[in-house]
């Protein structure tokens, strides 16, 4: 089981280098995905898989579509329509692709096996995970109420639109050349 | 589980938590400045009291957090503080042109971050906290928006901050692999007198790189002038105290119960980090012209001072750090409230030391104090900066770190001549006249600069007085 881990963490380190090192913003995010990903199969064979899933979810899933999603609504303009057009060809989604099969192939092994985890591992499932963070670290949760609090007051004031403001005079000038 | 004792002793964070609601939910119904104003004086006026009046106990709260004479010290000391910062920032930020009520609600929710992570005795809740503080520490220091340089600084330390809870998050989970535990009343026992793993020491010293850009220590200092100097004065009031107390009780928290400094490694590193802070601060403070600058790189050569009591690693060290680090909130919280007090609608803040020419001769007692202020920062008898550098002196003595104490003496020296420019300055006559500033009008911050006064000036006369007041 112990080769299982290392092809995951390795592709991990692959995948994260080619984000640091890519300079075309959405290659770098396919290859956060697979980063992610493989990450996510480290958790479930340690006996995590409520983790394992939540990185998926959380991660690969809801933060990564927001993450190409501001890229797409950023990269406006003529320029940007052509490198979209380059964006599905062969070159671009290989090696990702290559590094996902050999996840997939990993994750399906690890099923056909019927050995969930690596070693010597209890394995902690969701149940677990929910009495320990409504027992004894309930105010852990609390304490995540006041951070998004913190945050969204933050992101409300510093993203707020300005009211637009005109000098009386400006307004007339306006009004005159209309 | 959480029981109704426990709910007791959490009573001061839950009115923060309350109140920081209700601030925000006064916003919604109608924004009024003055009212915001009034809800956050009152809530940390509230939890101050409920502080106060907590029997003072020993005991975990949880498996999260500790309920203890240092803790319980240190968090009235925040609050009070904060309190201080509220009375500042009210006239400051009325002559804004800025939305500006949710500024109190960013401040209290920052405090009770900081006040978390004084009581923390667990990674998680020390971890959550820091990012309670440093979110809205985020939006803080960048809230007057429409000035691009306080953006910029804002970026600025949310990218530093990240990459240092990265660091510490790293350096956790490292101890946590050699040791198998996140709470620091089970790490006391785990590592034998001064025998660490090669991957505890790693981990413990990834922390450190962590702590050091919190606490501003030397090799990690960088980031401080240009922040302090970009931030609104009251915000560079809260980094400049509340934040970098906050993060220094934790650190002394982890390393004594881990019993980190009986290791000749670790002990070494935090020494040059605690010399290097000392030098290095006090000979960058020399050059500058900028008094928001100058005070940045003092609090970095303060932090090394405050070094040399955590470095002392007994139980005298403790109480000399807790005596020196209300020294310099003290007199920190008066210097920068000092440059809050004097700025004005048409010149905005007086950040240059040139603004205060002849300052002597126009507000002979504003000067005054701005002497005794920066007296206690270089740490001139008489003044509480004075008896803390003392207590340092005399834990590290006891504890025998004679080349600590040196360089303790060496470098206050050299920072005694770039405080002592400033008090030239203002001694110089000159016609510029200071007419129109905030705290003009302000009954309340004159009383607080008052407050401050005293304080200062008893702890330097009577520190033993001051000492069995906190209970130390």
């Amino acid at each position: 089981m112990n080769i299982i881990f290392y092809i995951a963490a390795l592709i991990a380190l692959i995948a994260t280098f080619r984000v640091v090192t890519h300079k075309n913003a959405v290659h770098a995010l396919l290859y956060l995905v697979v980063s992610l990903l493989a990450i996510s199969v480290i958790f479930f064979i340690s006996g995590a898989p409520f983790v394992a899933a939540l990185e998926v979810i959380v991660y690969a899933g809801a933060i990564m579509v927001l993450f190409v999603f501001a890229i797409v609504m950023l990269n406006l303009g003529e320029d940007s329509i052509q490198r979209e057009a380059n964006l599905l060809q062969p070159g671009v989604w290989k090696i990702p692709t290559i590094l996902i099969v050999i996840l997939l192939a990993e994750l399906i092994y690890v099923f056909a096996s019927n050995q969930m985890t690596a070693g010597n591992v209890r394995i902690v499932d969701a149940a677990e995970v929910s009495q320990r963070l409504f027992g004894g670290y309930v105010l852990a949760v609390e304490m995540t109420g006041i951070l998004l609090l913190s945050g969204i007051v933050g992101a409300y004031h510093l993203g707020r639109e300005k009211k637009r403001e005109y000098h009386r005079y400006l307004q007339t000038n306006e009004e005159e050349h209309e | 589980m959480v029981t109704l004792q426990d709910i007791h002793f959490l009573m001061p964070e839950i009115v923060m938590a309350v109140g920081a609601v209700i601030v925000m939910l006064a916003i919604a119904v109608k924004r009024d400045y003055t009212l915001s104003y009034g809800l956050t004086l009152a809530t940390f006026l509230a939890a101050f009291g409920i502080l106060v009046l907590n029997p003072t106990e020993t005991r975990p709260v949880t498996e999260l957090l500790l309920a203890d004479p240092l803790g319980k010290f240190l968090s009235g000391l925040i609050i009070a503080s904060a309190f201080i910062i509220t009375i500042f920032s009210y006239p400051y930020f009325r002559i804004q042109k800025e939305v500006k009520e949710e500024y109190f609600i960013l401040l209290i929710l920052a405090t009770l971050g900081a006040v978390l992570m004084t009581i923390s005795n667990h990674f998680i809740s020390f971890v959550i906290s820091l990012e309670i503080l440093s979110v809205s520490v985020f939006a803080l220091i960048g809230y007057l928006k429409k000035l691009e340089i306080s953006i910029e600084a804002s970026i600025k330390y949310l990218i530093l901050a990240a990459v240092a809870t990265g660091f510490i998050l790293f350096g956790f989970s490292l101890i946590y692999l050699s040791t198998g535990s996140m709470s620091l009343a089970q790490l006391t026992q785990t590592p034998a007198e001064g025998s660490f793993s090669l991957l505890l020491l790693t981990g413990l010293g990834l922390t450190i790189v962590g702590f050091g850009f919190k606490m501003a220590l030397v090799p990690f200092h960088f980031w401080t002038p240009d922040i302090y100097s970009a931030a609104p004065a009251p915000v560079s009031t809260f980094v400049a105290t509340i934040s970098k107390g906050a993060a220094f009780v934790f650190l002394l928290r982890l390393f004594y119960s881990i019993g980190g400094l009986n290791n000749d490694n670790i002990w070494v590193v935090f020494a040059v980090l605690a010399i290097a802070s000392m030098f290095v601060g006090n000979w960058l403070g020399l050059q500058q012209k900028n008094l928001k600058r100058l005070l940045a790189y003092s609090s970095i050569s303060h932090l090394g001072y405050l070094m040399v009591g955590f470095l002392a690693f007994s139980d005298d060290g403790i109480r000399s750090s807790a005596f020196y680090l209300t020294a310099y909130f003290a007199s920190i919280l008066a210097a920068f409230g000092m440059i809050t007090y004097l700025t004005s609608e048409h010149d905005g803040e007086p950040y240059m030391i040139e603004n205060y020419r002849g300052l002597f001769w126009s507000k002979p007692w504003l000067a005054a104090f701005f002497t005794l202020v920066l007296l206690s920062l270089a740490g001139i008898p008489f003044t509480a900066g004075f008896m803390g550098k003392f207590y340092l002196l005399s834990s590290g003595m006891s504890a025998g770190k004679i080349v600590l104490l040196l360089s303790l003496v060496v470098s206050s020296t050299i920072g005694l001549f770039y405080y002592l420019k400033v008090v030239q300055v203002m001694l110089t006559r000159s016609e510029t006249q200071h007419e129109f500033y905030i705290g003009k009008h302000s009954i309340l911050m004159q009383a607080v600069v008052a407050v401050l006064f005293v304080v200062i000036l008893w702890m330097g006369v009577f520190p033993s007085a001051f000492l069995s007041m906190i209970g130390m």
